[in-house]
């Protein structure tokens, strides 16, 4: 009797033990998640979006999608299509059902049809820019079509007279100041004022120097005028795409770099990159956005593409890798967070994707070569992550620590979690636990920051010890010396033979 | 038949007649010991001593060799974790023998042949101990420093870059005099002489990898023989 009871209560126990335990969920994607160590090595890791839905046009209403090119969402969740070949923009609303198709605009009182237009825009207040590339102008209309402004082609004499004007990507600021981004427009984005006027461009990408470009100018100092003109000229990368966060801070991106860095810039109200990234004790460069490992072909290493780049509102950058399919997403300080996506047709790959949006907590692909919106949803390793790492940036190390740890049953290749728990023992400057934390997570600068203060404390506490152990040391190599000298035969007064 | 026992004869004699004695403790001469020591603060009087007197060691050079090629090891993964860059499946130890000694053995040869174009009065060992025993400051200040790499923190790096700065400025002019002591050249001789001994080894590594190159073409071709051959049969 008593030994039943015993057995029962035992069994349950150990069962209700169990459902105590939390379970770590594994989930099954179309690509293999990975992300890049702190060597810049790959490693597996667990996939942090999977694919909720692939939707098509006619899935939400509007007919099936022609090579769409752009894709944005606004503030109150409203979809804007930018689909290029039907020549048409498409707005949904959040619930991914069709709420307008605009095909033609009011003009003066006329209706035109819209001529591949390759990107589309709107401000949380409605108003809709359209990219009408076709006819080489940015329309500022409202959600009827009604149009309100017009954006020609700037007349300036930085761009010249025969160069057709091909605006593809807009953004527009608080101000209504307006900036796009031109097809070969390599001096930078064209902005223009919110009445229509040409006010310059703004924040061009660099010549980087490499060796061919240096020496190219070399002889170009030497050439004579009509020899330079027949030379190649070095001029920088133009954007591929950009986008506006709630700060009126620009991101761009851009295809391909020399060095591959770089490769996605915020720029402040001068044009200036203010990204900032870890540069002290880094085992490589972290504005090199992208694929660290590349692949090869025919010989030729093939880089990250960007084809676009969002924020959202936590500061995550996602930014979109055209050339295998990959959106990379990182934190405001370069931190590498996550990399989905994989090149194919499988749902949750991507043929040719041409923008990455996110709608609440899902982020929305759009493929041009197949037509669709591949809508992906965070796992919970996903969630956990972007909660812990909003606590970090915060600054609220301590309550963060919990989270991570979860991470850490997840990944634990995760160095962001291993720095964010050394840096809430620095916090409570417990140094010994945070040392050893920074080490795991191979952050050279907090290290050395919590062993400044470790030794500090030693020196404190041993001092006399460590000036004793100090001057006993001195008189034993001097012992030591004179030993080494005497054994070899040399007397210390005789001074024949010796070296000081 | 013959032959061999006539060798094994040879042999014989040879460990009989030779003075083992000359290689025990008491009848070394101790005041080689010192000699890299007083090469580093006086290195005229010291290589030329070494060059005619015969205080040169073949034994300590090689022990010199030897210790430069342990402080690479132990530095690989001892020195402290912020200067560190190094992961631990990374080590090979061939090209951390190279990182050591390599460049060194480049130069005794290379400086060997220049030097004997150039009518220099150094011979080959001779060239080999000077070499080795100018490296001393290097040793000397290799354990301090990796001592110290493991006690200072990022913003002391400065102190650690000097150190090793000036420990290898030290090894380098001593290579220098030694070059102008051991050949007997003038000052202008020197400097001709080292600069060919830097092309002679650029032109030397530049042979080494078209060996290389070459070995790993046929070692390929031999294989794609040999795998052909077996799909035949």
């Amino acid at each position: 009797m008593k030994g039943r009871n015993f057995l029962s209560i035992l069994l349950t126990a150990i069962i209700a033990a169990g459902s105590f335990t939390n379970t770590v969920h594994a989930v099954s994607t179309a690509y293999k998640g990975y992300i890049y160590d702190d060597f810049g090595r790959s490693i597996p890791a667990p996939p942090p979006y999977i694919t909720e839905t692939v939707l098509t046009g006619e899935a939400c209403g509007a007919g099936s999608f022609n090579a769409p090119e752009d894709l944005y969402i606004d503030g109150h969740g409203n979809i804007f299509i930018a689909d290029t070949g039907n020549n048409r923009i498409i707005i949904l609303d959040s619930n991914l059902k069709m709420k307008q198709v605009l095909k033609e605009i009011h003009l003066d009182g006329m209706k035109e049809p819209l001529n591949g237009p390759k990107g589309v825009f709107a401000r949380n207040t409605g108003e809709l820019y359209i990219a009408d590339t076709g006819n080489a102008r940015v329309l500022q209309c409202k959600q009827d079509g009604t149009v309100e402004k017009v954006f020609e082609k700037p007349k300036s004499d930085l761009i010249p007279a025969d160069l057709q004007y091909k605006p593809e990507k807009i953004v527009a600021d608080s101000a209504g100041a307006v900036y796009v981004s031109a097809y070969g427009m390599y001096q930078g984005l064209v902005s223009y004022d919110g009445n229509g006027n040409f006010t310059g461009f703004f924040g061009s990408n660099k010549v980087e120097p490499t060796f061919q470009t240096m020496a190219l100018m070399f002889w170009k100092k030497l050439f004579t005028k009509e020899q330079r003109q027949a030379m190649v000229r070095i001029i920088p990368v133009e954007y591929s795409n950009i986008y506006i966060d709630q700060k009126d801070f620009l991101y761009t991106s851009t295809r391909k770099t020399e060095f591959s860095l770089d490769e996605v810039k915020k720029l402040n109200a001068l044009g200036v990159n203010v990204l900032r990234y870890q540069k002290i004790g880094m085992l490589y460069p972290h504005n090199n956005f992208g694929d660290i490992e590349w692949d090869t072909e025919k010989g030729k290493f093939i880089d990250s593409k960007f084809g676009d780049v969002h924020v959202d509102s936590d500061g995550v950058i996602s930014a979109l890798d055209t050339e295998r399919s990959r959106v990379f997403q990182y934190d405001q300080d370069c931190n590498l967070m996550f990399i989905f996506g994989d090149k194919g047709t499988q749902a949750g790959n991507f043929l040719q994707p041409s923008a990455v949006e996110k709608l609440d907590d899902r982020y929305l692909v759009l493929d041009t070569g197949r037509n669709t919106i591949t809508v992906m949803k965070p796992t919970h390793y996903a969630q956990i992550v972007r909660q812990a790492t909003n606590l970090y940036n915060e600054g609220h190390y301590k309550e963060s620590v919990g989270l991570w740890r979860e991470v850490l049953r997840y990944n634990s290749n995760y160095s962001l979690a291993y720095k964010s728990i050394g840096k809430a023992f620095l916090q409570e400057e417990n140094y010994v636990e945070a040392m050893k934390y920074f080490k795991k997570g191979e952050d050279r600068a907090a290290y050395s920051q919590a062993f400044r203060e470790y030794r500090k404390e030693l020196v404190r506490k041993y001092f006399l010890l460590y000036l004793a152990l100090a001057i006993a040391g001195v008189w034993l190599i001097k012992r030591l010396i004179r030993l080494l000298l005497d054994l070899l035969g040399f007397r210390r007064k005789t001074k024949n033979i010796m070296f000081w | 038949m013959t032959i061999a026992v006539q060798f094994i004869k040879s042999l014989a004699v040879f460990c009989r007649e030779y003075d083992w004695n000359r290689h025990r403790w008491k009848n070394l001469d101790k005041t080689k010991i010192v000699w890299p020591f007083r090469v580093m603060v006086h290195p005229f009087a010291g290589f030329d001593e070494m060059k005619y007197s015969g205080r040169g060691s073949l034994a300590l050079a090689n022990i010199i060799m030897l210790l430069l090629f342990l402080e690479q090891i132990l530095s690989f993964s001892s020195t402290g974790f912020i200067f560190n860059k190094n992961r631990s499946e990374d080590f090979n130890i061939f090209l951390e023998f190279l990182k050591a000694d390599g460049i060194l053995l480049l130069w005794w040869i290379s400086n060997w042949m220049v030097c004997t174009l150039l009518d220099g009065e150094g011979k080959l060992k001779e060239i080999w101990n000077a070499t080795w025993y100018s490296m001393m400051p290097k040793v000397m200040f290799g354990l301090p420093i990796l001592l110290l790499s493991r006690i200072f923190v990022v913003e002391e790096a400065p102190f650690i870059a000097i150190a090793g700065n000036v420990a290898l400025g030290w090894s380098i002019l001593l290579l220098l005099i030694s070059v102008m002591v051991t050949h007997q050249y003038t000052f202008r001789q020197t400097i001709l002489a080292s600069l060919l001994t830097l092309f002679c080894m650029t032109v030397l590594v530049f042979i080494i990898i078209l060996f290389f190159s070459f070995f790993q073409q046929m070692l390929m071709f031999l294989e794609t023989l040999y795998k052909e051959f077996l799909s035949r049969i």
